[in-house]
């Protein structure tokens, strides 16, 4: 049991290098939207694995680390920094053998933005209202409490026969084109979460008791292809016109940042310094520095030029390869005085593409 | 009325006890009602709603059986029901509050009520009914006492009070008071059922360990009636069931707990409303809101802390009328944890002394300072709420601040939280020997809630006689639509015919 997520946490702590500790692999399997989790998934090449397993409780990952301490899978330093052991590969590589981490898998891009929930729920309730009204059956217990998805439904819905006759006949024909072009165990787990008439979806649990597979794998192998799906729609919007309409509508990369992250970036675009943001905002002037820094993450293009210099972007990647780390306080001691925290986290962002 | 019921409800006749209170609520009468789980409530104020030309507030605190039973309302077409509670985005929230008069039954919170917006956008409708469920709620030595139902008083006011209808299943008669002051009711009402389910037989069995306990269960329950919920105080022990249950092939099982996907509890939730699960094994959240009529066992593998839980959860079987089971598996040793999650809802008394250690310094102190020193100590929210309330009812708390400590009161207020604690645990020895006794356990229950057992039932309990359990051949109905392809799985739930082409 859980050995998936056994080999998930072993596999991240893997890419980390001893540079990060236990609760960083978890905070980025969560999804938490921390300035950290943020940068170490590109960081460590680590970044389809955010936010796939949102719903691990913190309570059982200690757990999991006490296991793996004891089976000497991980060593922890004295500042907890967590390097994995020959054992612990050992184990992450027959693991994965077995079940791969699905190739389409995109955390970093749909589920940090939110995109997969966005569409996926949508789908859903749409889905189940659809198959409801096809049945003449006007009388059904939504799966989806939610009230904003409720309303979207609602507004997107069709009104009279005809119209949900042509929504389902579109609807068939792209999803069918859609995952005939999958294998058959991912369509099978895609349509299986799905509710209608007379057929109430399946929990991950009770689809890896079917397929015999752990169910946080169930869950990746479904994510992985609600994350294809949307990359399909958007790369051929013209041939899934139905399904694009599930698709959140993107407004001008907003959505890629966290809420405050967001509203910073209006300030600097209106030309305010950092200071001047922190003020305006009663905010500390690290918390304008975490924003700007996940906005170099997160925003192609985004020209860190404007907060530390060429120079002083060479003279840290140097010191990051001579050194092979990317901790901050290893890279700092290395470089000259005056460049600070905030100029190494800023160029560290763009250490493979510069 | 019953005409208007069964065009409205499609009910032909009314549950006992429904008759004579919605009479009395559309009289305008002030009503304590106490009926038993699973008797109908719900139908004594939603009746009446269509009648009145104003609205109906329903004040719960429970937030996910407020979500379900709004849900199937407005499910069954009626979508003059909406719910103001915490779940609600802050937009979402000003929208309702704007179109408020459109709507018929509002389902409110007692936190949300707090808030001034929500309170004044009341005041500007007319509020012909205020329903207070779960009105147990409101007395401090009641056995679920919620500080945000104190201003339930002060709130009625505010709304010039309209007629008030409390509702509860279980209320001792110093509760009955209690709510009956706290409110303010004047010339009030009463309509008195006894907690005692007549189709519900009690079986209880003991074993000398835990593990004899769990073997027992998963081996026989093919034997116990299905539908049924399988209550346990543990994620850990709702997954084990699961897994050494799920061996025998002839029944469908699964667990439901906090640790799943919101998506998929809701799944769980539908599949056994539907009746393709058999058995769900849940924590005490399960259950509340689901409306589902024929289960025929609860089963208990750990006891709850109380009395009025273990009663409600029982009341969950046999809504329909037909016999149903009650199922208390006990082993050796299992008072401990229930004793455990009593003492969690107290804030220990090391914490209350680090949390006032560091305010010496600082001159001036505020609620919400308070409220912060608490979340750093770790102390959880209800925690949190019960330690405020009693530190404003000494008045260390005055006007929302803090200006210094008497130690006299706060020893006075630490004594007191004891005091609360050792009382739950009494309660909770009297709630087990009334249960593991020798005599009836039926009567033993209702002597619980001061109620003498009137006459003697066939089935009663297995202390009264050996019980023969009926079983009808369960009906595993939708089994066929997984053997199907995912393609023909997608044409079926879109009744679409086999000329589509993918
Ligand atoms: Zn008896």
């Amino acid at each position: 049991m859980d050995l998936y997520r056994f080999g998930l946490l072993l596999y991240i702590i893997d890419h980390f290098r001893g540079q990060r500790t236990f609760f960083g692999a978890y905070h980025l399997l969560v999804g938490k939207k921390s300035a950290q989790s943020i940068q170490d998934g590109p960081l460590y090449g680590v970044e389809s694995l955010f936010g796939v397993l949102p719903y691990l409780k913190k309570d059982h990952v200690e757990e999991i680390r006490r296991q793996m301490l004891n089976k000497g899978f991980i060593v922890e330093d004295e500042n907890r920094m967590t390097t994995i052991t020959e054992e612990g590969r050992q184990f992450h590589n027959h693991q994965r053998d077995h079940k791969p981490i699905p190739e389409s898998l995109a955390g970093g891009e749909y589920e940090f933005s939110g995109q997969a929930d966005w569409f996926w729920r949508r789908l859903v309730l749409f889905w189940q209202s659809l198959s409801y009204a096809r049945h003449n059956d006007y009388t059904f217990l939504p799966i989806d409490y939610d009230r904003t998805i409720q309303t979207w439904v609602k507004k997107h819905f069709p009104r009279n026969k005809e119209g949900q006759s042509k929504w389902a006949k579109q609807l068939f024909h792209e999803l069918s084109t859609f995952l005939q072009s999958i294998d058959d165990l991912r369509a099978e787990v895609f349509t299986r979460k799905l509710s209608g008439y007379q057929h109430v979806g399946e929990t991950v649990e009770q689809l890896g008791e079917t397929f015999d597979y752990d169910a946080d794998y169930v869950y990746l192998l479904l994510r992985s292809t609600i994350h294809e799906l949307i990359n399909t729609i958007r790369e051929n919007p013209q041939n899934f016109r139905a399904l694009a309409e599930f698709v959140m509508p993107l407004e001008a990369n907003s959505s890629v940042l966290t809420d405050s992250a967001n509203i910073t970036r209006r300030h600097l675009f209106n030309g305010l310094a950092i200071d001047e943001i922190a003020k305006e905002r009663g905010l500390k002037r690290s918390t304008i520095e975490d924003h700007i820094v996940e906005m170099a993450y997160r925003l192609k293009d985004f020209p860190i030029s404007a907060f530390v210099s060429y120079e002083d972007q060479k003279e840290i990647w140097q010191a990051a390869k001579q050194q092979d780390t990317k901790r901050l306080k290893q890279i700092k001691e290395e470089i000259s005085a005056d460049i600070d925290y905030f100029a190494i986290r800023l160029s560290l962002s763009k250490i493979d593409k510069g | 009325m019953e005409t208007f019921l069964k065009q409205k409800f499609g009910f032909s006749n009314f549950r006992p006890g429904q008759r004579e209170i919605i009479a009395d609520v559309l009289s305008r009468k002030n009503v304590l009602a106490v009926l038993p789980t699973g008797s109908g409530k719900t139908l004594c104020y939603q009746l009446p709603s269509h009648v009145f030309k104003g609205i109906t507030v329903v004040v719960s605190p429970l937030l996910s059986l407020m979500d379900d039973q709004v849900q199937q309302m407005r499910s069954q077409g009626d979508k003059g029901v909406i719910a103001i509670n915490s779940y609600l985005s802050n937009d979402e929230k000003r929208n309702i509050l704007r179109t408020l008069p459109q709507y018929r039954m509002i389902f409110v919170s007692p936190e949300m009520l707090q808030l001034s917006n929500v309170l004044e956008a009341l005041q500007r409708v007319t509020v012909s009914l205020f329903v207070v469920d779960e009105a147990h709620c409101i007395s401090q030595w009641g056995h679920e006492f919620r500080t945000d139902y104190l201003r339930l008083g002060d709130i009625r006011k505010a709304l010039h009070y309209p007629p008030c209808l409390a509702l509860t299943a279980t209320a001792t008669k110093d509760i009955q008071q209690d709510i009956i002051e706290q409110l303010g009711l004047h010339e009030v009402h009463r309509h008195i059922y006894s907690v005692d389910r007549e189709n519900i037989a009690y079986i209880q069995k003991h074993f000398h360990s835990h593990a004899d306990k769990l073997e027992y269960l998963t081996r026989h329950l093919s034997e116990f009636p299905a539908p049924g919920i399988i209550y346990t105080s543990s994620r850990q022990l709702a997954e084990h069931i699961v897994y050494e249950a799920a061996k025998n092939q002839s029944y469908k099982i699964a667990y439901y707990h906090a640790g799943m996907l919101q998506e998929d509890r809701r799944l769980i939730q539908h599949q056994f409303l539907e009746g393709s699960l058999d058995f769900v094994v849940a924590t005490n959240a399960f259950g509340m809101g689901v409306h589902k009529s024929d289960i025929r066992s609860v089963i208990h593998v750990q006891l709850p802390t109380r009395m009025e839980a273990y009663v409600q959860e029982v009341g969950r079987a046999g809504r329909d009328g037909k016999q149903s089971y009650a199922f208390l598996l006990h082993a050796d040793g299992d008072d401990i944890l229930p004793l455990q999650l009593i003492q969690r809802e107290y804030p220990d008394q090391g914490i209350i002394d680090s949390v006032f250690a560091t305010m010496k310094q600082q001159v001036v102190v505020t609620r919400s300072d308070l409220e912060q020193r608490c979340y750093e100590m770790g102390l959880e929210e209800t925690q949190q709420k019960l330690l405020l309330f009693y530190l404003e009812k000494s008045h260390i708390i005055q006007n929302g601040r803090v200006d210094n400590v008497n130690p006299e009161l706060l020893q006075q207020v630490k004594n007191e939280l004891r005091q609360r604690e050792t009382y739950r645990f009494q309660l909770f020895r009297q709630f087990e020997e009334s249960l593991l006794s020798h005599k009836c356990l039926r009567a033993q229950i209702l002597s619980y809630f001061e109620e003498n057992l009137t006459k003697r039932l066939d089935p009663c309990c297995s202390r009264c006689g050996d019980i023969v359990i009926e079983r009808e051949v369960y009906d595993k109905q939708n089994k066929k639509n997984r053997s199907k392809t995912w393609n023909q799985r997608l044409k079926a739930m879109l009744a679409l015919g086999e000329e589509e082409e993918g």
